[in-house]
């Protein structure tokens, strides 16, 4: 087989049962790869019956169709399961190189079931598979299992996925870390992990990955590299990775400050790119076959957080932990990052988290009775420190603040809930503020994850100079879908999360596509997944894909009981105004999103409630979903 | 002056694209653990090192071949292993000083990096040029060069 290694692996945990399945033509031709077939998996497996921390729940690990060949950044690793934190469908997505190396252990999926009696980690070498006891690993920190497994099975080239305390802890937001740096951050899947007693995967593997028309995919995957280096937005994330929108997103006035209370506060720049260059980087990384190397190692050298270190530091922790907080000392915001990968918790989530405290904290609605006495006033990095400590051993306060920011509020009451910046379908992303980018709020409000940039962020609509007035026309009908403020942007999103959808399908990374300004179009991915698996697929052909997997995503949540009235911006960015800052005054223009809503559903072939017709799930090859919600629905 | 290929070890970000167009040149799969240039990982330091034969002036590999498998190209610099003379002996492997040559289980010989016949692939994916396949003078120019770069900072840092 090309392209894919053509196996999944089925782990029964609860009987310890391996077994080696032969991946169907239904699954590959449908779902392609990583995420999509991963969702189908789900769907198919995972009912709303079914509690996201009970053995019943299934847990997948995804690599992609082009993983582990030279295309650029074919590294990435979708893993999939019903969401303790959101009740849906779950899944977060990671780099590094443990998705390549899986691939060439011979492995397309994994799919994890049942509950271990005791805690164990899987070892893969090749054909060899076996649970291992884990009881000596648990409690130990990412980093710690990471360096334990190494020196237990001996080859310095394994690849290591695991989890840290939070995970095993049950902190409803609790990430996966591969390589103890690159997370899966997003929806909790670490806690499910945690729940079914998983504490790790290792894995090596010394096959190779075959494609089908070697020549041409070299061809298409060196002009792409080339077209990724030279593309106007490679610059700052090569040399600075994510950590170069912090100040680029302030300067727009696109960046939440103090739990969004503003958008102004020039101590930002402490937190800027150029600090971390200056003061705190080691050397430039880089996930599989990726010419970008956004991953800037650093470390601490002088003050309370010396040296404290890691391999990467994402814009994703800096604007929460950072800017969120009022915290201006990069070495702190550091150790929060740090903090976090060792014990294997969503830095997003957590981040909004603790702006959310801060200001109950501030308003007097918890007090110090509540904390168990930390003094958690704005821009207290020794207090926000001790509370992460807490979440990820579920302490006093911490036990609280594991559960999330939304089943928090609910506990405080008094109206604490509405002091949440942003958040829709149960998870938070306070961050951007998209109050002032409609594309980006249409986005949020109908990711099938929960509201998060990943599942399609229009890039185009942020970026003037990675499009042109005719190329907006052409492909998306206006030239305002590249004007932030303009609610003209239901094709640009369908578009964005449609590429979206296919990038994590074929695993690769989002950063070195249009989600981004950047290089690679859907056009690209359908000349690398048919070169690479010998099966032609155009632009309209693999869009006809991303459509098919999105509607099944969809239909998750739909058989959870989500409708439209779901699909929202939650919280107080959904009424409120931007205060300060060059944005100031932009807001959710209710009749004008709802008008937009409505034209997104249109396009996808959704009725007005937000769910996808029987015609649509017809036309896409689902009537066996049709059926189901047909059923459901009456 | 035949070209060689020259390693800048502080520039690698280990991504391993080096590794896979070796492998699809050589082996005609994605595979790294049958490519003939390794990247060696220190992970906690963060350090990685693009490790490949340099093409000796006299190769200990060549010397201690009982078949006279391996032979030096004068014209292109190339130190080549014959598959027909290679017996599988892996004494080659023991003479290397650096890992360079290694035996292949799958081809049952010994296997090497050959620069592709003068077209070395692994360059063409070097993002950051940690490899460059140049004249042998351009690596030691260049460490000149970066030296004297310092030394500039260090005059005009005492200047001040």
């Amino acid at each position: 087989m090309y392209g894919w290694m053509g196996i999944i692996l089925r782990v029964d945990l609860t009987s310890g049962k391996i077994e080696k399945e032969p991946l169907s033509d239904r699954l590959r031709l449908n779902y392609l790869g990583g995420r999509g077939i991963n969702s189908r998996i789900l769907y198919d497996s995972v009912g709303p019956e079914v509690d996201a921390l009970s053995p019943e729940n299934t847990l997948i690990f995804g690599t992609g169709t082009v993983v582990g060949t030279i295309a650029p950044s074919a590294g990435r690793i979708t893993v999939t399961a019903k969401s303790p934190l959101t009740g849906i469908l779950g899944d977060g997505n990671s780099g590094g190189h443990f998705s390549a190396e899986m691939k060439w252990a011979g492995y397309d999926h994994i799919v994890f079931t049942g509950k271990a009696d005791r805690p164990v980690y899987l070892w893969i070498e090749n054909d060899h598979v076996e649970l291992r006891p884990a009881e000596h690993l648990w409690g130990k920190t990412t980093a710690e299992t990471d360096e334990e497994i190494h020196r237990e099975l001996g080859d310095p080239a394994i690849k290591i996925a695991a989890i840290g305390p939070g995970g095993e802890n049950l902190v409803r937001y609790a990430s996966v870390m591969f390589e103890n740096c690159h997370a899966v951050g997003r929806t909790g899947m670490g806690a499910v992990m945690g729940s079914k007693n998983l504490k790790a995967v290792a894995v090596r593997g010394t096959k190779g990955v075959k494609v089908a028309h070697p020549g041409p995919f070299m061809r298409l995957s060196r002009n792409l590299h080339e077209r990724i280096i030279n593309s106007p937005v490679y610059k700052g994330l090569a040399h600075y990775g994510t950590p170069y929108f912090t100040v680029g997103m302030y300067r727009s006035g696109w960046l939440a400050i103090k739990n969004a209370q503003t958008n102004e506060w020039p101590d930002v720049l402490k937190l800027g790119h150029k600090v971390l260059k200056r003061d705190y980087f080691v050397k430039e990384l880089a996930c599989t076959s990726c010419p970008r190397h956004c991953n800037q190692a650093w470390v601490v050298r002088g003050g309370p957080y010396t040296g404290t270190h890691g391999a990467k530091i994402e814009y994703g922790a800096i604007a929460p932990f950072g800017a969120g907080c009022l915290i201006s000392d990069f070495g702190a915001v550091a150790k929060m990052n740090s903090l976090c990968d060792d014990y294997g918790l969503d830095l997003i989530e957590l981040g909004i988290t603790l702006n959310t405290v801060m200001e109950w904290y501030d308003r007097g609605l918890i007090t110090k009775d509540d904390t168990d006495g930390v003094d958690i006033i704005w821009g207290n990095a020794e207090a926000a420190i001790e509370l992460i400590h807490k979440v990820a051993r579920r302490e006093g306060f911490g036990n609280l603040l594991a559960e999330g920011p939304l089943r928090a509020a609910e506990q405080i009451g008094r109206g604490a809930d509405k002091y949440i910046a942003l958040h829709s379908k149960g998870m938070t992303y306070g961050i951007d503020d998209i109050r002032a980018m409609k594309g980006y709020a249409l986005n949020i409000a109908t990711s099938t994850r929960g509201a998060d940039h990943l599942r399609g962020m229009p890039g185009l609509e942020m970026i003037p100079q990675a499009s042109t007035p005719e190329m907006l026309e052409r492909r998306f009908g206006t030239t305002e879908a590249g004007i932030a403020s303009s609610y003209k942007k239901a094709p640009l999103v369908v578009y964005t999360q449609n590429l979206c959808t296919l990038t994590d399908c074929l695993e690769l990374c989002k950063y070195n596509t249009e989600f981004q300004g950047e290089a690679m179009n859907i056009e690209d991915l359908a000349g690398l997944f048919s070169l690479a698996t010998g099966i032609e697929m155009d632009e309209k052909a693999m869009s006809t894909v991303a459509e098919r997997i999105y509607a099944v995503e969809k239909a998750f949540l739909v058989r959870e009981g989500m409708t439209r009235k779901d699909d929202i911006v939650g919280g107080k960015w959904g009424s409120e105004p931007i205060v300060g800052g060059p944005a100031a005054g932009e807001r959710i223009h209710p009749e004008k999103f709802d008008k937009l809503l409505d034209e997104y559903y249109q396009l996808r072939g959704w009725d007005s409630m937000g769910i996808p017709t029987t015609s649509t799930l017809s036309a896409l090859g689902l009537e066996d979903i049709a059926e189901e919600i047909r059923t459901k629905s009456q | 002056m035949a070209k060689i290929l020259i390693v800048n070890a502080s520039e690698c970000t280990g991504c391993g694209a080096c590794e896979l167009a070796c492998s699809m040149r050589n082996v005609g799969e994605f595979n790294p653990s049958r490519s003939r240039i390794q990247i060696v990982s220190l992970e906690s330091d963060f350090f990685r090192l693009p490790v490949v034969c340099s093409q000796c002036y006299k190769p200990p590999c060549a010397a201690i071949c009982p078949t006279g498998a391996i032979t030096r190209d004068e014209a292109t610099g190339i130190v080549e292993v014959s598959k027909e003379k290679c017996d599988g002996c892996r004494m080659c492997e023991e003479a290397c000083p650096f890992g360079n040559i290694f035996f292949s289980e799958q081809e049952q010989k010994a296997v090497k990096c050959e620069l592709c016949g003068g077209d070395p692939q692994c360059v063409l994916f070097c993002a950051t040029k940690a490899l460059e396949f140049r004249e042998p003078e351009a690596k030691t120019a260049g460490k000149r060069r970066a030296l004297a770069e310092k030394l500039k900072e260090v005059y005009q840092l005492q200047a001040v």
